[in-house]
């Protein structure tokens, strides 16, 4: 099939979903596809955003046979054969402040107008998928539609591997106040003898990481956290998780699965994360394939203290946490199936 | 050019008698067709005819072959099976009535359009009158006629047009805007006399007898109906005995029962029983005969539903002094042609009009009135602003299809209404269009 | 600085219209901006262009970046306050095209119509360009004819790693590397083959884009019985392979109809000296080769480019001369990045 790619663009700006743009074409390429893709922008003003729209609805396709939409406003360019791949909605027309407008700022307009778009582009749509059990929910609630879930899988192909647990657990993952390193390292505290905490990865800015470094002074953890504030490779990555007593991943209410869980999870290895983290939530189950801690050091601590005293039980929910990442058929085969069918 | 005439073929029809005086110079500069909802006995015609039952897709497709459609309207039930194809396929609209009222409605209730009609009429003219339209005539016949002048419909027959075609300037004022194409204005030929030797010569003796020589005859031709003020000349005859005692008053055409009762009892009321007559329908030759013998007209409307008046044209065209209100496409008649007086005067200056007439003020006029007809009505001039209507039809179909696939896109994501969007592509569209 | 460059597409139809735009991108990220290619897919039915021109106008683009660029019509209607549009061509079948069999409506007033509404825009479009490039004089007299605007014409260059491009030797062949189709005539060129006296042979290279004309050629080559001197290599040819025909050939010939401007052949011989033997109604080409100077100049007739096959093939040192001024051609004319990023970027480069 002849299928175009819509996204969005943010001129000069590349994330998450520009590398998810360019991996899903390279995909459907390798499945034998013609796939290109489209990029229009948003815009940031209330009357660029409805030109953005206007934009979007007025683009004339000709000689395709499919459209996969991503984001607002890609995803409402006409054509008779549209799936959307739901990255995410324009958040800030549904969700309250500080996130979402509110009434009364110039936006109102264009949360109308979007709303409308909306709802028309997602009946419209030959089927709907979301990325995450959050975005499905999300659009659920405010758009009446249900969604199938359809997780984006993870960036590279890795080659995991498991070895005996030594003593410390890992925490991986830019360091930034969103990811909570610095929960982890407060933690520490309170952490019973005989462990470490590894915390590794690079600051997203130098506050984050001079936020964790106050942190240990202050709390003399000096000789129990070991910081590793650079980017860590692939390998070394893989070989932290693979010898960790435990990962802990403690973002707040993140989109998706987290890769940091997936990663510790096909390294057969359990993970902790937090009440109010969201997505990770899918692949970390209480007591199950790992912890559920609440979002204070205290309780964080309690979870790293009980998967490093009792490394059994932490295999075995390394085992089970293994055999869910596996079930949930994060491939990219699968997608490409689910979104060319 | 190949162009597909959709026009009623009707005997009956007055619009289809004034549209083929055109035919012959239409054919000389397009590749015509005519198509025409079907009826029991229908006119000849110089040209290849189709007719067809339904408005249907079939007929439908086949008009999207044509370089052009024209479609020919009028607010009456030979149009019925025309007004959907206009709807649904672009072209040029000639368009004989000012108000369409009972056509739009008559064809919604037809083909099942009524939610889509009254959805319409709330959101272009307000929810009380959208009611009206739903519920049919709950108005008594007088009110009736205002609420068809105050609500015409002409928008939701013309949007999307092409291009219209009206007969007067007073119509084109009212069209302006409704249209993304031109409005032309051409002038209305006569209906054509048939010329035909008086086929009923006793019936044309008995009515004639009745009126005295040295009697003024004053008639009004056409189907009587509230808005042509039968009982206010009446009155003007009433009022002034001098009149009382020498003018007839003839409704020369068809009365609804209702209509007919209603004029009777008021002409016994002013006590003109025995020189008010209603003739109901009469031939082409008996209407000659008529006019022949007539003294004086009237063609008072109010309200004007119509864009241009076949019946003061056929009194002008047989030379009568004819009094009309100074208003709408009556106004835009010559000064010395016809007798206009101001709708506000009333019978007075009706009474006071017809005794001009009776003591020979208006000696030329009927013969003016006649030559000004002549000299501006013909099939030629009427063919040579439709001819230049095409052209500006299809000058404007850009433009036109252009308005209506952006509106087709919007309404796809509901945004057909959306201030914000609709707001931003009036801009965009504007510079780039420079739609004057 | 921070450059968009936008073109319009036929999505999956890989036209020598994208190229432009990538080579573009490359050179100005060679030159140290950063550079973002938005392609818009863009529809070629005349009733689809009045609505879509809307949209294209919509797109908030007007503070994205520092300069736009607007490459293939018509992506010069995007609006930002400083763009540059080089001009490639107009909608061709309402403008150039109009007296042609390719007019895409009708002569009536409904066409008139169309044409002017685009040629408003375009005015419109065009004159609120900051900068106005054409990429030939053909198209930069269009663009005074019926927009009555003046343009700069801005020759592109071939983009890629053209030191890949050499001169090994000045062999016994004409090679004619192109998209195999009856408005590039190779048809032309094997005619020709009939009428040569000297032993000169013929190269054709390229994809035909409609199987009867591949077939048409090679029916007269049989005809002819010129398979010995004529090869016709019809379809897929590696780069590698086109690079060394060029370094190998005695000169490239170049055919089309009409072209508003002098191709990318026309390049690689230059980039490989070679001279270019072109025809007189070839368009575009001729801004390029001048008779006897960078190539020559024949009829449009077989006989008549029969004649100029063999005077390179009897005199080697006249076809190396021309190939040499064939090379240095493209500095006469500014046909290098440099000169096209400055101008591009709105910079003086006298």
């Amino acid at each position: 099939m002849k299928i175009l790619v819509a996204n969005n663009v943010a001129p000069f700006v590349r994330g998450g979903a520009e590398l998810l743009a360019d991996r899903l074409i390279l995909e459907l390429r390798k499945a034998g596809h013609e796939a290109e893709l489209l990029r229009l922008p948003l815009g940031r003003t209330p009357e660029q955003m409805l030109d953005a729209i206007t934009a979007a609805a007025l683009l004339d396709v000709v000689n395709v046979d499919r459209v996969i939409g991503l984001k607002f406003p890609a995803y409402l360019i006409p054509h008779p054969n549209t799936v959307i791949w739901l990255v995410h909605q324009l958040r800030q027309v549904y969700d309250p402040p500080p996130v979402g407008w509110g009434p009364g700022t110039g936006f109102s307009p264009v949360a109308t107008a979007a709303r409308r778009a909306d709802q028309a582009a997602f009946t419209q749509a030959r089927r709907l998928y979301a990325i995450s059990p959050m975005v499905a929910d999300r659009v659920r609630r405010t758009n009446g539609v249900n969604a199938t879930v359809l997780m984006t899988p993870p960036h590279a192909d890795q080659q995991f591997r498991t070895a005996p647990p030594e003593d410390f657990v890992v925490a991986l993952g830019r360091l930034s106040a969103g990811k909570r390193q610095l929960l982890a390292v407060q933690a520490m505290r309170h952490a019973r003898p005989g462990y470490r905490l590894v915390v590794a990865g690079a600051p997203d800015s130098p506050e984050a990481l001079a936020q964790i470094e106050r942190e240990i002074e202050a709390a003399g953890t000096g000789d129990r956290v070991e910081l590793i504030p650079r980017f860590v490779s692939e390998d070394e990555k893989l070989d932290l998780l693979s010898r960790c007593a435990a990962s802990v991943y403690l973002p707040v209410d993140e989109d998706s699965y987290g890769y940091v869980c997936y990663e510790a999870a096909m390294s057969r290895k359990p993970s902790i994360t937090a009440s109010d983290s969201g997505g990770t939530l899918t692949l970390v189950h209480h007591l199950h394939t790992g912890i559920v801690a609440a979002p204070d050091p205290e309780s964080v601590a309690r979870a790293m203290d009980d998967l490093v005293l009792h490394p059994e039980v932490a295999r075995e929910m390394g085992q089970r946490a293994e055999q869910c990442a596996v079930g949930l058929d994060l491939s990219w085969h699968r997608v490409i199936r689910e979104l060319t069918r | 050019m190949r162009v597909a005439l959709v026009m009623p073929l009707a005997s009956a029809s007055a619009i289809a008698d004034v549209t083929l005086q055109a035919l012959p110079y239409l054919k000389r500069a397009w590749d015509l067709e005519i198509w025409c909802p079907s009826e029991v006995g229908l006119r000849d015609a110089a040209a290849p005819v189709h007719a067809y039952h339904e408005a249907d897709s079939e007929v439908l497709a086949a008009l999207e072959g044509f370089d052009l459609a024209v479609y020919v309207l009028g607010d009456s039930p030979w149009h019925g099976r025309i007004l959907p194809l206009a709807r649904a396929l672009p072209g040029l609209v000639i368009l004989h009535d000012a108000s369409l009222t009972g056509l739009v409605r008559h064809s919604a209730v037809d083909r099942n359009e009524m939610a889509g009609l009254v959805e319409h009429v709330a959101a272009m003219y307000g929810s009380w009158q959208a009611a009206v339209i739903a519920s049919g005539r709950d108005l008594d016949r007088a009110r009736w006629l205002q609420f068809c002048a105050e609500v015409p419909l002409d928008d939701y027959v013309i949007e999307g047009s092409l291009g219209v075609v009206v007969h007067s300037r007073w119509h084109a004022e009212r069209v302006d805007g409704r249209t993304l194409g031109s409005v032309t204005v051409a002038d209305l030929p006569v209906p054509t006399r048939s010329g035909a030797a008086i086929d009923d010569a006793a019936r044309m003796r008995e009515l004639l007898g009745a009126v005295p020589d040295g009697d003024l005859l004053l008639v009004t031709v056409g189907s009587v109906n509230p808005n042509r003020h039968i009982d206010v000349l009446l009155d003007a005859v009433a009022s002034d005995p001098s009149l009382a005692s020498r003018v007839h008053v003839w409704a020369v055409g068809l009365a609804e029962p209702g209509d007919a009762e209603d004029l009777r009892a008021h002409a016994e009321q002013v006590g003109l029983a025995d020189r008010f007559a209603i003739t109901g329908w009469v031939s082409d030759a008996v209407l000659d005969g008529i006019l022949a013998r007539a003294d004086a007209g009237a063609a008072l409307r109010n309200p004007v539903l119509e864009g241009q008046s076949a019946s003061v044209l056929t009194q002008m065209l047989a030379g009568i002094p004819v009094i009309v209100y100074d208003q709408a496409h009556y106004a835009e008649l010559p000064d010395d042609a016809v007798i206009k007086v101001a709708p506000a005067a009333g019978a007075p200056a009706i009474a006071a009009a017809l005794r001009d007439i009776a003591d020979g003020q208006h000696a030329g006029l009927g013969a003016r009135a006649r030559e000004h007809v002549l000299a501006t009505r013909s099939g030629q001039r009427y063919a040579d602003a439709i001819i230049e209507a095409g052209e500006r039809a299809l000058a404007a179909r850009p433009h036109v299809t252009m308005t209506y696939r952006v509106a087709a896109r919007l309404r796809r994501l509901g945004l057909g209404d959306d201030e914000g969007i609709v707001g931003r592509v009036v801009d965009h569209t504007f510079e780039l269009y420079d739609l004057a | 600085m921070r450059v968009i460059i936008a073109s319009t597409t036929v999505p999956f139809v890989q036209g020598g219209g994208r190229l432009i735009v990538e080579w573009t991108a490359e050179a100005l990220r060679a030159a140290g901006h950063e550079v973002e290619e938005l392609y818009l897919p863009f529809p070629t039915d005349p009733r689809a262009v009045l609505p879509a021109i809307v949209g294209l106008r919509a797109l908030p683009l007007a503070d994205a970046a520092d300069r736009l660029i607007a490459i293939r019509w018509p992506a010069h209607v995007i609006r930002h306050d400083n763009k540059a549009t080089w001009f490639i061509h107009h909608y061709r079948e309402l403008f150039d095209l109009w007296d042609s069999p390719y007019r895409a409506l009708p002569a009536d007033g409904e066409g008139v119509a169309y044409r002017e509404a685009l040629r408003r825009i375009d005015n419109l479009a065009l004159g609120e360009s900051a900068d106005l490039f054409t990429n030939s004089l053909i198209v930069r007299d269009r663009v005074r004819e019926f927009n009555g605007l003046e343009a700069e014409p801005l020759f592109p260059p071939l983009g890629g790693d053209t030191a890949r491009f050499h001169t090994d030797s000045y062999g016994d062949f004409i090679f004619y590397p192109s998209r195999v189709t009856p408005i590039k005539r190779q048809l032309l060129a094997v005619q020709a083959m009939r009428y040569t006296t000297t032993p000169v042979r013929l190269v054709i290279a390229g994809s035909p884009d409609q199987a009867q004309f591949g077939a048409d050629l090679v029916q007269v080559v049989r005809e002819h019985h010129l398979e010995n001197r004529v090869d016709l290599r019809l379809g897929w040819l590696s780069e590698a392979d086109k690079v060394d025909l060029l370094a190998r050939c005695l000169a490239v010939a170049y055919l089309p109809v009409d072209e508003d401007s002098y191709g990318y052949p026309s390049l690689e011989a230059s980039h490989s000296a070679k001279a270019v033997i072109t025809v007189s109604d070839s368009g575009g080409a001729l801004e390029f080769v001048q008779d006897g100077v960078q190539g020559l100049v024949a009829d449009p007739t077989p006989r008549s480019l029969a004649a100029a096959f063999d005077r390179l093939y009897e005199d080697r040192e006249l076809a190396q001369a021309m190939g040499a001024a064939s090379e240095r051609r493209r500095a006469e004319l500014r046909i290098e990045w440099p000169h096209v990023v400055r101008r591009l970027l709105g910079e003086e480069d006298r």
